[in-house]
């Protein structure tokens, strides 16, 4: 008790502060978008935080309920053939990118690769039922956006799974709070199935909810301080016009289960590759997954797969824009 | 300390449920996904009462594994909790606002509307309940003043500057999924002076008629002149779905 003392006192003190700048003339004309930074903000806790709870939930179930080897029985030892399973893992688990976080550490934490981990959370949200319905309500079969989209995923995350693979020592590419976290056995996490599941839920729920509130802050603000003006300024290049959509993809943040519906009103700006661009790459790297995967992997790490998932992207939409 | 993501994951799921109880979750997300939320979030208070529970067992067993220091990100994120939780006390939940609104308002081309303007059957349509989101879709579809002659508007909005001294736009933002993917739609009013009467962000009224104007640029040379403009009550869901 005697350390959260100050830690109290600290939020005290922010809490004061906050509430002084906010009543200040000093601030009075960026008040809109201060308070459009806390709106976002909050609209992405609230929206992700249904999720976080759900992925930490299946993770729990993982790592306590169900039996190591019914998860590696069925599984295939070649690692193409167990990856390419692996990756449509989210065509039964409809969680958005978030939540798929908190399972991917459960996979990890039971035992599975580090690779055959990351195809799984790149793969599901793309893969995963809800995506691929309102990414029809959205496109239907127009412009081939729908199939590139759910192809493009599906070869994407297995061709990140497979580089991650190919490390002589996967460990060094976790944080090492995790790995530590992982060589706790389960049974060792309390004298009780109970126990265990309330142990998990701390040490999970205090590894990614700092990331996911610094994320969304972040994600608020750069929305409010980036214009969009600038963005779509780029929008008819064949290639620079890729790059925008990528670049509007990460700072966004939007859930994957309706970036479709997001997009939409830009499919007449943009060419179908610089959609699809953006369909590719918002779910596996935007400013909130960034801060939640550095909860499990190192930047140096998340740097590689940002850019060879942008490369992949890039890539994808140029071929598309110049074939149409 | 390791308590600190389940006291961001308490305060997190309080606000939600609050912001439910006070039906105001609509501020925030889409309607549809309220239920899903309400769940989740008592799903998190199941797993917060059980974490609380058995936590001096689980303490014990698990020994000293959890007892390292904060991270800068983890005090950042309290901190962020502090003012969001300050900010959150004295603030009422709000929309986005004007400046949001022009941000967003480039690159929008369409947003899909009620009404049809190729469709026979909208020119004897009723009128009186379009909101901001149709009367646009209906100036993209179709600029020629013969369709709005003798059409009544009548829509709730918030003022945004339209740039012209003469020109408001009356602004909703269109949501799929939360404030975060929202889109604006905007009709032009045209109201001399405006500023000087009315406030940027503030909810109105506009009852009146379309009529051309030459020197109102975007979307069209068509504007609505009011007959009538009110103080308006910021609905309960103040997004359009």
């Amino acid at each position: 008790m005697r350390r959260l003392v100050p830690v109290a006192l600290l939020l005290g003190l922010l809490g004061v502060i906050a509430l002084r700048s906010w009543t200040s003339e000093n601030v009075a004309p960026f008040r809109g978008q201060l308070q459009d930074v806390v709106t976002l903000a909050l609209s992405l806790l609230v929206e992700s935080l249904p999720f976080i709870i759900l992925g930490i939930g299946l993770s729990i179930v993982v790592q306590v309920f169900v039996p190591t080897s019914w998860l590696e029985s069925w599984l295939p030892r070649n690692p193409f053939a167990r990856r390419a399973i692996v990756s449509l893992f989210g065509m039964f688990l409809p969680v958005c990118e978030c939540g798929n976080v908190p399972l991917a550490r459960g996979l990890m934490g039971r035992g599975y690769g580090v690779g055959d981990s990351i195809t799984f959370l790149f793969a599901a949200p793309i893969v995963n039922p809800v995506t691929i319905i309102t990414t029809h309500q959205a496109f239907g079969f127009d412009d081939g956006i729908l199939v590139a989209r759910l192809l493009a995923g599906y070869v994407i995350a297995n061709i990140v799974g497979w580089l991650f693979s190919l490390h002589p020592d996967p460990e060094k590419l976790l944080t090492t709070t995790f790995v530590r976290d992982c060589q706790i056995p389960v049974a060792d996490r309390g004298p009780s199935k109970l126990h265990t599941v309330g142990s998990l839920f701390v040490s999970e729920s205090t590894a990614l909810m700092p990331a996911l509130i610094l994320g969304a802050f972040i994600a608020g603000a750069i929305q409010v301080g980036v214009s969009r003006e600038v963005l779509f300024a780029l929008g008819t290049d064949p290639i620079v016009s890729v790059m925008a959509l990528i670049v509007l993809a990460f700072v966004i943040s939007v859930c994957a289960n309706v970036d479709a519906f997001f997009i939409l009103p830009f499919a007449q700006t943009f060419l179908p590759g610089s959609i699809v661009a953006f369909l590719v790459f918002g779910p596996l790297i935007d400013i909130k997954m960034v801060a939640l995967l550095r909860t499990t992997f190192r930047a140096r790490a998340i740097g590689v797969m940002a850019v060879v998932v942008g490369l992949c992207a890039l890539a994808l939409g140029m071929v598309m824009n110049s074939a149409g | 300390m390791a308590w600190r993501g389940v006291w961001a994951v308490a305060v997190l799921t309080v606000v939600t449920l609050w912001l439910a109880w006070q039906g105001m979750l609509g501020f925030y997300i889409h309607p549809r996904y309220n239920i899903f939320t309400i769940v989740m979030a008592s799903i998190g208070v199941v797993l917060l009462v059980i974490a609380s529970l058995t936590s001096g067992q689980s303490r014990s067993h698990a020994g000293h594994r959890h007892a390292r220091g904060p991270t800068v990100v983890e005090w950042l994120s309290l901190g962020m909790v502090a003012a969001l939780i300050a900010l959150s006390v004295v603030l009422p939940p709000t929309t986005l606002s004007s400046y949001t609104a022009e941000n967003r308002s480039f690159g929008t081309v369409a947003t899909p509307g009620a009404v049809d303007a190729t469709d026979p059957d909208t020119a004897t349509a009723g009128f009186d309940n379009l909101t901001v989101r149709d009367w646009a879709s209906l100036l993209i579809q179709t600029q020629d003043p013969a369709f709005f002659r003798g059409k009544p508007f009548s829509a709730l909005g918030t003022i945004t500057d339209s740039g012209d001294p003469d020109v408001f736009f009356l602004t909703r933002f269109v949501v799929t999924c939360c404030a975060v993917d929202a889109q604006p739609v905007s009709v032009p009013v045209y109201f001399p002076d405006w500023q000087e009467e009315f406030t940027p962000d503030a909810w109105v009224v506009v009852t009146g008629g379309f009529q051309v104007l030459p020197h109102v640029a975007e979307p069209g040379n068509l504007a609505v002149v009011p007959l009538e403009i009110v103080e308006g009550e910021v609905p309960r869901e103040p997004y359009l779905f």
